[in-house]
């Protein structure tokens, strides 16, 4: 049967104007009868093709125990299928099954006594030694391999709190290669080397996070800030969870999440649309729905009752965080925030003229306005001169929040804001991979078409509107306050007056 | 608990296996191999068609785009930090934040700031070892303002002194922090160990911020920034005789250059082994070996080389071995470096925790060493190959692609041909040329080992078989703040 004629339960082609008719963004839109979702968006000037397919599950759809699977998943996605990476795979299978029992005996092993020790040691040998054997039938990396043999650049992929993205750049002739690797993955990925990738996993915590000052702090903050939105969960997962993690839960995992109602595919560049199109129903169409709908968190952050305040001592450059609650995606007060984002921000914001410029107290200060998806985020930051009173700083930042509660912004201001929406609208068009994710981005907090409409939502908000939303969100009696600073007593370093204490052993 | 595990699997396994592999539906490949593609239809694209020599001197190549109402700007000066003058380390980045932040004539360091935000200009001045780099974008109605702008930013700095101590204490806090993490600190006290005592090594100091002032930027400015010694690439919606018109104005006309060679260099390893004292749980780990300046005929072969070795991600043998068969790192890369202006060095690097600092570094000599021995496969050869003739088609993407890869190839010197050649070359290297070259530049017995971590870690597990840290000799230990003082 042809896959193709059964395929468009809708299909769009739109040559959708966007921003005052300056830009014309042919997007195609289309939808497979098993659910997964199609963005293409023709280039003929370039000579390949971003492609890159998107699962919506991320950290926020993790639980105690099983916080960074979907980060893990990320990972072993690589390990190939049961066609790629294996020249047998029903001969694999009795191996994995011997490491997932060892692997369960080291772990209880080192439950049992607190940390590993010889005996789980033990049981970690004869994982190699079972390892080992099963690579007899292993084809390392075969799936890097493809595509790189294929001309693919920046292969990778990316987990985020509420997707996750695997992403290859192809000559624009290779995109089947994309369909027939990646329609592979989403039916018949094989957890091969499961315990040794963990170990991997466990290394990049420990780089992003645990060896990082900022990491660690920044981790625990995002904890302390939502008390129950999932978003409180850390992307790449707590520690105990990481070694705690076996096959089975990650198949559990796969088997909820990693279907076509759950993704969609965005291709940007020089394709043609007709043909990719049915390329994708071909190789995709036959893969079924998840056996039930994905179930959407429904934790919701409670309303703050009163002020969170954290420090944190450590040897990092001083710095402070002042979070705020805000509503999820879709809430048109999200446009006002991003005005008031606008207008604090950058080199001449208010922020910025009144911290560095005028009191000289911090050598820079950053604001966002982070659309998510149920709760929302408004952050200030600064990075805090040594020896600045972090009181001050604060108060400062009060003041400037209250005087956007009593007093609408300029025209001046809300010019710079509407040239600066529409300049990062444009900027976000220049590369193949960063509209892709853009359109992704925005398809997961609803329509991918909120993209371009997003910069007249914006030039819509009136400057009368501003106080109201200040009052309403910035309230500093709720926020959340961090503060990174260098251990009580501390002293920089002397300048250049040092000694190297060279220890010459040998 | 177990009894739910296994029921999940069996599960698992009677729903994955109704599925089919692609084979099996629509007459589709049973393996990605068999799939036939249409032609390319590509060729890499020439600068030439691009390239001006305008009425004022100037070198520029110039692209109309009218996809997006956008223009991009990339400028390249000949000049960098291998320039500063000694004991005023830190002058020529300096100089690339004072060109923006300090004001210039037409617009005071209290209004420049405004008008950039203003119009939403993304202007950035920022210098490296070799190079100082101008880049612009903006949208193309505000062309007018954008390059009115750009004018004054690259011709007519004020270098207000009281943004300049301001800027200084902004770089000299940084300086306080910039050991904070660890890939930072592995990334200068190897350069430390490599180049002692010559100014590939040189770190900026609290100090010798403290010496800048403002005569030295405008005679850095006076010297760096000029018609003669830029190379300018532009791309975006306009009209190209308009370009050309407005770069003849902006630009005033090429005098004499003076003096912009950089400094001759030779990596000089001054210890064994640097150990940066850092109370973290990993090693953070870089050993290499003194390369050279290209151009250089080895080049391609040890381009191969180091992909196969571990340039090329995860099917390079020690992506392979390290990480993926031994879970002992997440990153692992070996680097031949491709510097025009000085020596460079071939290294590999990678972090792993302290307890697997021996046995991850011992595996990574193993690897090279039967490379040393056994040479490298046709089948890895050929692999190295299609991987990299095969991105080139990502390099040259839009007009503007085109435009900054065609002045950073003239920047460097390089043949207006080098990308049309490229592929050639390449296939010219033979399974010999690389094993040569493996055996001329990567011994192992030769290789100076820069580690960050905690001291006491790295010893009591920097001894394995194939590796004892014990024994790296001379070797010197220091605390991160103390990086600067090295020769």
């Amino acid at each position: 049967m042809d896959v193709a004629a059964r395929l468009l339960l809708s299909f769009l082609f739109l040559g959708l104007s966007a921003n005052a008719a300056e830009i014309n963004l042919p997007v195609s839109y289309s939808t497979l009868d098993n659910g997964l979702r199609l963005i293409m968006v023709p280039d003929t000037n370039v000579a390949v093709v971003s492609c890159r397919v998107y699962y919506f599950v991320g950290s926020m759809y993790e639980s105690s125990g099983y916080t960074g699977l979907s980060h893990m998943f990320e990972h072993m996605m690589f390990k190939g299928t049961r066609h790629l990476g294996t020249t047998d795979y029903e001969k694999e299978i009795p191996y994995m099954d011997a490491i997932d029992s060892l692997d369960r005996l080291a772990y209880n092993r080192e439950q049992a006594v607190g940390h590993p020790d010889s005996v789980s040691q033990l049981y970690r040998r004869q994982i190699t030694e079972t390892l080992d054997k099963q690579r007899k039938y292993i084809k390392k990396d075969e799936i890097w391999e493809l595509y790189q043999n294929n001309g693919g650049t920046g292969l990778n992929a990316w987990t985020a709190d509420n997707m996750t993205a695997y992403i290859v750049t192809l000559p624009r002739n290779k995109v089947e290669l994309f369909d027939w690797i990646e329609s592979d993955r989403m039916k018949d990925p094989v957890l091969r080397e499961f315990t040794s990738e963990r170990d991997v996993v466990m290394e990049e915590r420990r780089m992003r996070i645990d060896n990082r000052p900022d990491g660690r702090y920044w981790e625990r903050l995002n904890a302390l800030f939502d008390i129950a939105s999932p978003y409180r969960i850390p992307t790449i997962g707590w520690p105990s969870d990481i070694r705690g993690y076996t096959r089975a839960k990650l198949e559990q995992h796969i088997h909820k999440f990693y279907t076509p109602d759950n993704a969609v595919i965005i291709l940007v560049g020089n394709i043609d649309t007709v043909k990719a199109k049915k390329d994708v129903a071909r190789y995709f169409g036959s893969i079924p729905r998840a056996p039930q709908p994905k179930e959407e968190p429904i934790t919701r952050e409670p309303a703050p009752i009163g002020e969170t305040r954290y420090t944190v001592y450590d040897q990092a450059a001083p710095h402070l965080d002042m979070l705020f609650h805000t509503p999820g995606f879709p809430n048109p007060d999200l446009y006002r925030l991003d005005v008031i984002e606008g207008i604090l921000s950058g080199r001449s914001g208010r922020l910025y003229r009144r911290l560095v410029d005028i009191e000289g107290l911090c050598t820079s200060v950053d604001v966002s306005n982070d659309l998510r998806l149920f709760d929302g985020c408004f952050q200030i930051s600064a990075d805090l001169k040594t020896g600045t009173d972090p009181a001050r700083v604060e108060k400062i930042i009060r003041e400037e929040l209250a005087r956007i509660d009593a007093v609408p912004p300029t025209d001046a201001e809300m010019r710079r804001v509407s040239n600066e929406i529409r300049m990062s609208f444009v900027s976000d068009l220049k590369s193949l991979e960063g509209l892709s994710d853009r359109l992704a981005f925005f398809e997961r907090l609803g329509n991918w078409k909120d993209m371009l409409t997003y910069p007249d939502s914006i030039a819509e908000v009136k400057p009368g509107e501003i106080p109201a939303v200040a009052k309403k969100y910035l309230d500093p009696a709720f926020m959340t306050i961090g503060l990174l600073l260098p251990p009580p007593g501390a002293m920089p370093p002397p300048p250049g007056g040092f000694t190297p204490s060279t220890e010459q052993l040998h | 608990m177990r009894l739910i595990a296994f029921s999940i699997i069996v599960l698992l396994s009677s729903a994955l296996a109704v599925y089919c592999s692609p084979a099996d539906e629509n007459g589709l490949p049973s393996h990605p191999s068999e799939i036939v593609y249409g032609p390319l239809n590509w060729t890499v694209p020439l600068g030439g068609p691009y390239r001006e020599t305008l009425s004022n001197g100037l070198r520029a190549y110039i692209a109309t785009d009218s996809q997006l109402p956008l223009i991009q700007v990339v400028a390249y000066f000949r000049w960098g930090a291998l320039k500063d003058p000694s004991g005023r380390e830190g002058a020529c980045s300096l100089l690339g934040k004072l060109m923006k932040n300090g004001g210039t004539k037409a617009y005071p360091p209290d209004s420049i700031d405004a008008v950039v935000d203003r119009y939403a200009l993304r202007i950035n001045v920022s210098s490296g070892e070799d190079m100082v780099e101008f880049s612009a974008s903006f949208l193309s109605d505000y062309a007018d303002t954008a390059f009115t702008v750009i004018k004054q930013i690259l011709f007519d700095p004020i270098f207000d002194k009281k943004e300049l101590e301001r800027e200084k204490k902004i770089v000299i806090e940084d300086l306080s922090h910039r050991f904070d993490n660890p890939g930072p600190t592995l990334d200068a006290a190897y350069q430390k160990a490599m180049y002692a005592a010559t100014p590939a090594s040189r770190l900026p100091t609290e100090q010798s911020i403290r010496r800048i002032d403002r005569n030295l930027l405008v005679d850095l400015h006076r010297r760096a920034i000029s018609t003669g010694n830029c190379i300018f690439s532009v791309a975006g919606k306009f009209d190209r005789p308009a370009m050309i018109e407005r770069l003849e104005k902006l630009f005033p006309p090429a005098g004499p250059v003076g003096d912009t060679a950089f400094p001759k260099i030779l990596a000089g390893p001054s210890e064994k082994c640097l150990v940066i004292h850092k109370p973290i749980t990993q090693a953070y780990v870089r050993f290499g070996v003194p390369l050279f300046k290209r151009p250089d005929s080895d080049y391609y072969a040890a381009s191969i080389a180091n992909f196969i070795l571990g340039g090329g991600g995860f099917t390079s043998r020690l992506g392979m071995r390290v990480r993926s068969n031994a879970g002992l790192t997440y990153s692992i890369h070996a680097n031949a470096e491709s510097n025009y202006t000085y020596p460079g060095t071939w290294y590999i690097d990678f972090f792993t925790k302290s307890e697997t600092f021996g046995q991850a570094t011992a595996l990574s000599l193993e690897v090279i060493r039967e490379l040393r021995a056994n040479g490298i496969t046709d089948a890895e050869l050929e692999h190295a190959k299609e991987t990299l003739v095969g991105g080139l088609p990502s390099t040259f993407r839009s007009p503007f692609d085109i435009v900054a890869t065609y002045g950073w190839n003239e920047y460097y010197g390089r043949s207006p041909l080098h990308f049309q050649k490229y592929a050639g070359d390449l296939q010219a290297i033979t399974k010999d040329d690389v094993t040569r070259v493996v055996g001329k530049y990567m011994n192992p017995a030769a290789f100076t080992f820069t580690v960050v971590g905690d001291t006491a870690a790295l010893r009591a597990h920097g001894t394995v078989e194939g590796f004892e840290f014990e024994k790296l000799s001379p070797r010197k230990v220091i605390a991160p703040e103390s990086i600067p003082l090295l020769p």
